[in-house]
């Protein structure tokens, strides 16, 4: 009688096996130029701006702290590093925030902003500056001695929290995610609407003030505003980092998902939380900066050529950072006196290249 | 190194289920289920389009809340399961598209390595080793560097079930595997399946409609009646179910088996329509079919009762060695028969 061979009982593993199963691909090579490329920017963030600073003083006000000007020195410390930091960070959590939106709705136009979120924040600012500036929140601000911060990101800080409070409660109440993306976009009509109703029966002053809030800015939290929004941005990033193997299996969809051993609900409410968090903070800071959280996955994946969460989530948060940093930049018109708005740049610049990354990609995947 | 469990207890009861509901919202789809899995038991499932094969399959696999009834794995109450414990004994196939999803085959099997390591996605060696030899057990190794939207059907279909084998499960869903495969990718996969039950002693439940090409390897068959106005689920021995319904079925589609799977010779005597489903009976339990009764381990004589209904048979299965004799009057008792000296006979090492 045969006896029965069991397969490969005693298979030692191969070593080189293992090895040749590691795609040898670019990655490290683009980890490593995106660091590059993105330190050589935030110097130039650093370096330019509307007054001209020599590069040699600009090392002395860095390291030595002294100039013998000391209006540069308040220039490069006070306005333009925490402008590149700001940058910096909006850009990258941005990007992430983005990701994830992408990955959690299956679909590839999402940003943060689809959530409801930034039109929240938008409402907030719309009614403190529209209605005027004698409003309880003025006084609610000094109360609670926020007074640090404007009226204008306070009730953007309100409007989002009231939106973000609205979507987390439906996470918990709604199975599918196709649902709660219609509900953040039906949040978004709403508010956005009673913004328009508002704007109709406004002074055009303040009509002004709000449509200049909405060109965003990376120079209005200052260090007092970083002191809030940094460890909330660095928050939702590292909460993004930490779901990225929830993220991968949600690739192919919910149920694929649950029948890998994720449990989709909590893995829903944590990643919008970390991106309404986010979202919600850069717009009461910084205005509703569009833009950077659809393009930053999309030249991430390019450049990657993967939809691994462990490669992406980092590689969109330098890409992000580098296009805020690098708009931040051109939106100073460095040696130039005026300032241009920010969502402008952004899209400026990085709609064409996406498109043609895009087209490009295409052309040598897809073909046969 | 084995990754899946060779060690099951053939025939043990590995899910079970208790009166069980399912369907969506308060709409019964299907009811009054008391369903039995067993370890290395194929199991078909067929029924029309719409009459809850998918449904049934994803309240089993515990992705989908039942309405009423419980379900037990090894036991223990499916909806107290963690969801990664859920997935270490429970893998699913079903249809994925990996369109604009930019991952290599190695990458995507290793998916299936998620519930048993940490939120880092970290894989150790010895995942590595279960990711290489779930490639390997569905012959695809040579994809694992390749994009997964790049590949053709019946190539994804293989990464798919390489990531659930790479899940080490006890039990594996399928939900129409054979749907866009050619004729010839059928039978590997078909082959494959059986592989994995005998060797292995995984329990696989798939829905199907090519019960033509299911019934040479499945073990039962559970029908969904949906003509009725509430549906029930009819289970059966495939011999059974084939003999009830048999004359809309071509029974000679040669399934070429692996032959390491054959290890005891059987001969066969039985009226010709009896012969065709005896032989596949047997090939199904890995035994070797002889045309010469001298060179067998063991002859079977089959025959038909002609005054009863068409399951009944009488059969007699003698021991050419040691002149033993077992009988019955049915195809189940048949298979607990060629089941138990499957066992008790010298194929495990």
């Amino acid at each position: 009688m045969r006896k029965y061979r069991m397969p490969n009982r005693n298979r030692i593993i191969d070593i080189t096996d293992l090895q040749k199963l590691i795609p040898r691909n670019g990655i490290p090579i683009v980890f490593a130029l995106c660091v590059f490329t993105l330190l050589t920017l935030v110097f130039c963030g650093i370096a330019l701006g509307s007054i001209k600073i020599p590069v040699s003083e600009i090392d002395n006000i860095l390291f030595a702290r002294e100039s013998s000007n000391t209006a540069w020195n308040t220039i490069v410390w006070q306005i333009r590093i925490p402008r590149t930091i700001t940058a910096v960070l909006v850009g990258g959590s941005l990007g992430v925030a983005g990701l994830q939106m992408q990955t959690l709705f299956r679909n590839p136009v999402a940003d943060s902003s689809i959530l409801g979120v930034t039109a929240g924040a938008t409402w907030g600012v719309a009614l403190s500056v529209l209605i005027g500036t004698a409003t309880p929140a003025t006084d609610f601000a000094s109360a609670i001695g926020w007074a640090f911060t404007s009226v204008t990101t306070l009730s953007a800080i309100l409007g989002a929290a009231l939106v973000l409070f609205v979507i987390l409660l439906a996470a918990q109440k709604v199975k599918s995610v196709g649902i709660l993306l219609i509900i953040g976009l039906m949040t978004s009509y709403v508010l956005g609407s009673s913004v328009t109703l508002l704007l109709a029966y406004a002074d055009p002053e303040n009509i002004q003030r709000y449509i200049s809030w909405g060109f965003g800015s990376f120079r209005s939290p200052g260090w007092r505003g970083l002191f809030w929004l940094a460890p909330l941005l660095i928050l939702s990033s590292i909460i993004a980092t930490a779901s990225a193997k929830q993220l991968n299996a949600v690739l192919f969809g919910e149920a694929y998902a649950k029948s890998i051993g994720i449990n989709t609900r909590i893995l829903n409410t944590i990643t919008l939380a970390s991106a309404a968090i986010c979202t919600g903070a850069v717009t009461a800071f910084c205005g509703p900066i569009t833009f950077i959280g659809i393009a930053a996955p999309h030249i991430a994946r390019m450049l990657t050529k993967t939809s691994d969460h462990f490669v992406l989530i980092p590689s969109t948060l330098l890409v992000g950072a580098i296009v805020a940093t690098l708009a931040e930049i051109v939106a100073q018109l460095p040696g130039h006196d005026s300032v241009l708005p920010l969502n402008a740049i952004t899209a400026l610049i990085g709609a064409p290249i996406v498109i043609w990354i895009l087209i490009k990609y295409q052309a040598s995947t897809y073909s046969p | 190194m084995n990754i899946l469990n060779s060690n099951a207890r053939r025939n043990e009861i590995l899910l079970s289920t208790d009166q069980l509901e399912i369907g969506y919202g308060s709409q019964v789809l299907i009811g009054d289920l008391n369903l039995n899995i067993r370890c290395g038991e194929i199991i078909a499932l067929i029924g029309e389009n719409g009459s809850g094969k998918s449904t049934l399959i994803r309240t089993l696999a515990g992705v989908q809340p039942s309405i009423d009834g419980r379900i037990s794995l090894n036991g223990y109450p499916l909806h107290k399961l963690d969801t990664n414990e859920r997935a270490k004994n429970m893998a699913t196939v079903s249809i994925l598209t990996a369109e604009n999803i930019m991952l290599t085959g190695y990458k995507f099997v290793s998916h299936g390595r998620y519930p048993h390591i940490g939120w880092n996605g970290r894989l150790r060696p010895a995942d590595h080793g279960v990711v290489s030899e779930s490639l390997e057990l569905v012959k695809a190794s040579h994809l694992a560097e390749r994009a997964i939207h790049s590949l053709s059907d019946g190539e994804m279909q293989r990464l798919v079930i390489a990531r659930a084998l790479a899940q080490q499960p006890s039990l594996l869903f399928l939900d129409e595997p054979t749907m866009f495969l050619d004729q010839s990718t059928k039978l590997i996969l078909l082959n494959l399946l059986k592989d994995l039950a005998v060797k292995h002693g995984l329990a696989i439940v798939s829905a199907t409609h090519d019960i033509e090409y299911f019934q040479q390897i499945s073990d039962t068959v559970w029908n969904i009646d949906s003509e009725q106005v509430s549906p029930k689920i009819h289970s059966s021995n495939t011999e059974d179910f084939v003999m009830s319904i048999r004359d809309n079925f071509s029974q000679r589609m040669a399934l070429p088996l692996d032959p390491d799977l054959f290890h005891n010779k059987v001969f066969i005597d039985a009226p010709d329509d009896l012969k065709a489903l005896a032989r596949q009976l047997f090939r199904r339990h890995a035994w070797e079919i002889t045309e010469f009764k001298a060179k067998s381990d063991y002859s079977i004589t089959v025959s038909m009762n002609e005054n009863s209904n068409r399951s009944q048979i009488q059969w007699f299965l003698i021991n050419q060695k040691k002149l033993s004799e077992i009988s019955g009057n049915s195809f189940r008792e048949l298979v607990a028969a060629i089941n138990s000296i499957s066992s008790t006979s010298d194929q495990i090492p």
